[in-house]
């Protein structure tokens, strides 16, 4: 009994440490980084073209109601120090340092002012807010945990340089990181828990029992950027599309660690996030939330594929993760 | 360690002829990491879990660990489109400028709100306007109609504004296939939040 017992936790300790300490090339993060970036700074550019409406001294969400509504949390806002003639000073300053992010130069500094930057702004403003700034702040968030700044890059670019400079050697190998794999593997566990909450969430509504919910969604005119309404005849359509969103987000958490599920479950959430952009005009979600399932993608190819195209050194393969056998084990242990 | 079937996972005794760890990381930063990545996964998880309605242990949960998720920003539930879909809220405003003029309008507008996301965010102020306030002696204190109709008389210099809250229900598929229109005047329904001076105070 004992011994079972030990066989077992050592079974658990070992999937623990191989799910998240085992090193992987960082070109993944990389790619999200790039990613996230380019949305970052596409979203504060938007912020900036209605700026005092928004941050002003007479925006619309009051400076002095929304701290009232924040008195006893500990949400923080650097918007509270910002003089009001400074504010376009201040936001363009904070597009730089995206701008900076996305080009991967002083990343571990700029991938934590990103964040600061994004909590900040959040809290000024709550009630504008939607899915693409929670994610936004996500993705940024596990960008600063790990080296994400050590592939596609110019802090790896000017790094390299210096190094032909100094002795004229070739473009230094990047090693496998452990830091890089848990960045990686919490957004792919926030992501699950997205999902899985999505699903739940949506079981205590009668419409996703009815099957019509998804009718609701296409036909708000509000939402819509595309006339749906022609699905109005096609009603059992609408029963497939409503339950398949619901089983998907709800399995999503579970199949996607299966290595024979997972492209399934990737191609299902990323139709279903082309249709929010394409039908419901959320193009910026549906973007942002590929990006999150990119985690997902294998690590090797994307490092070899880098590799390639910026002809930089890749990783060892015999030393870097295997993603498809460490989820399987993650499955198996599951 | 690749599998259920894996030598090392069948036979959990140390192997001394196993390769040295590859991640490099000694065991007591390993332990200290672990720690860390489930105190904030146990964060990401608490965080919808505690979103009303939730268990007494839930809400528990929030209390101690509020200060990291809010600092974190991971305070979200996640619950899109959920439990239901529901309708639109749209506001629309009439103003009065110190010279008796009438201005009218209506937020989101997508002719004059442009690119795309800041219709959505002008969006998401009528949608989450009931969200915007405190809870005070057991009922709630909304600011927004306050705080828009602060807004809109700084920025078109007006004395007054009237604010209504618009909801736009959606028809039914069989209302569609019968010809019903999307813009449907009887869609939308009407409910007066007031009239507003320029400071924010409601008037009579």
């Amino acid at each position: 009994m004992m011994s079972t017992l030990r066989n077992y936790f050592t079974r658990v300790f070992d999937q623990w440490d191989q799910f998240f300490f085992t090193p992987r090339d960082p070109a993944l993060t990389g790619v999200i980084r790039i990613a996230t970036g380019l949305m970052l700074v596409y979203t504060y550019v938007v912020w900036g073209s209605d700026l005092d409406s928004f941050f002003g001294e007479h925006a619309w969400l009051d400076g002095e109601l929304v701290r009232q509504t924040q008195s006893e949390s500990y949400q923080y806002s650097f918007w509270w120090f910002v003089p009001n003639h400074l504010i376009h000073v201040v936001h363009w300053s904070c597009v730089a340092v995206f701008v900076l992010f996305t080009l991967g130069l002083w990343t571990r500094l700029t991938a934590v002012l990103s964040f600061v930057i994004l909590v900040s702004y959040a809290y000024r403003v709550p009630v504008a807010l939607f899915g693409l700034d929670q994610i936004n702040a996500m993705l940024t968030m596990y960008l600063m945990v790990g080296p994400c700044g050590e592939r596609l890059s110019l802090d790896q670019w000017w790094k390299n340089r210096q190094a032909a400079k100094s002795s004229g050697e070739l473009p230094s190998q990047v090693r496998p990181s452990v830091a890089a794999n848990i960045s990686i593997r919490l957004i792919q566990i926030h992501m699950c828990v997205i999902y899985f909450f999505a699903g739940v969430g949506k079981l205590r509504g009668f419409s996703w029992w009815a099957g019509d919910a998804m009718w609701q969604a296409f036909a708000n005119l509000e939402y819509q950027s595309r006339d749906m309404t022609w699905l109005a005849h096609y009603p059992k359509l609408i029963d497939v599309m409503t339950h398949t969103t619901v089983l998907w987000e709800i399995t999503f958490c579970m199949l996607v660690w299966r290595p024979l599920a997972r492209p399934f479950m990737l191609i299902l959430g990323v139709l279903l996030h082309l249709g929010i952009g394409a039908f419901m005009g959320m193009w910026t979600f549906a973007l942002i939330m590929m990006v999150g399932l990119s985690s997902f993608l294998p690590s090797d190819p994307v490092a070899r594929g880098v590799s390639r195209l910026f002809r930089t050194g890749s990783t060892q393969p015999d030393e870097t993760l295997s993603d498809s056998n460490t989820s399987a084990n993650l499955a198996n242990a599951l | 360690m690749t599998g259920r079937s894996s030598p090392s996972l069948t036979q959990p005794q140390t192997d001394k002829t196993a390769s040295p760890d590859p991640s490099g990381w000694s065991r007591p930063k390993k332990i200290i990491v672990s720690g860390l990545i489930a105190f904030h996964l146990f964060a990401v998880v608490l965080s919808p879990a505690s979103t009303r309605p939730s268990s007494g242990l839930s809400q528990a949960g929030w209390d101690l660990f509020q200060p990291y998720i809010e600092l974190m920003y991971l305070n979200h539930g996640y619950r899109f489109f959920a439990p239901e879909p529901g309708p639109s809220t749209l506001i629309s405003y009439t103003l009065t400028t110190a010279d008796g003029e009438t201005v009218t309008g209506r937020i989101p507008d997508r002719k004059t709100m442009w690119p795309r996301l800041l219709y959505h965010r002008y969006f998401m102020l009528t949608e989450n306007m009931n969200s915007f306030g405190i809870v005070g002696d057991d009922e709630f204190i909304p600011f927004g109609p306050e705080s828009y109709a602060r807004h809109l008389c700084a920025k078109f210099d007006a004395k007054t504004v009237s604010l209504t809250r618009i909801t736009h229900w959606f028809p039914t598929m069989e209302q569609v296939r019968n010809g019903t229109k999307l813009t449907a005047p009887e869609s939308y329904t009407e409910e007066s939040l007031g009239r507003y001076d320029r400071h924010g105070k409601r008037l009579p």
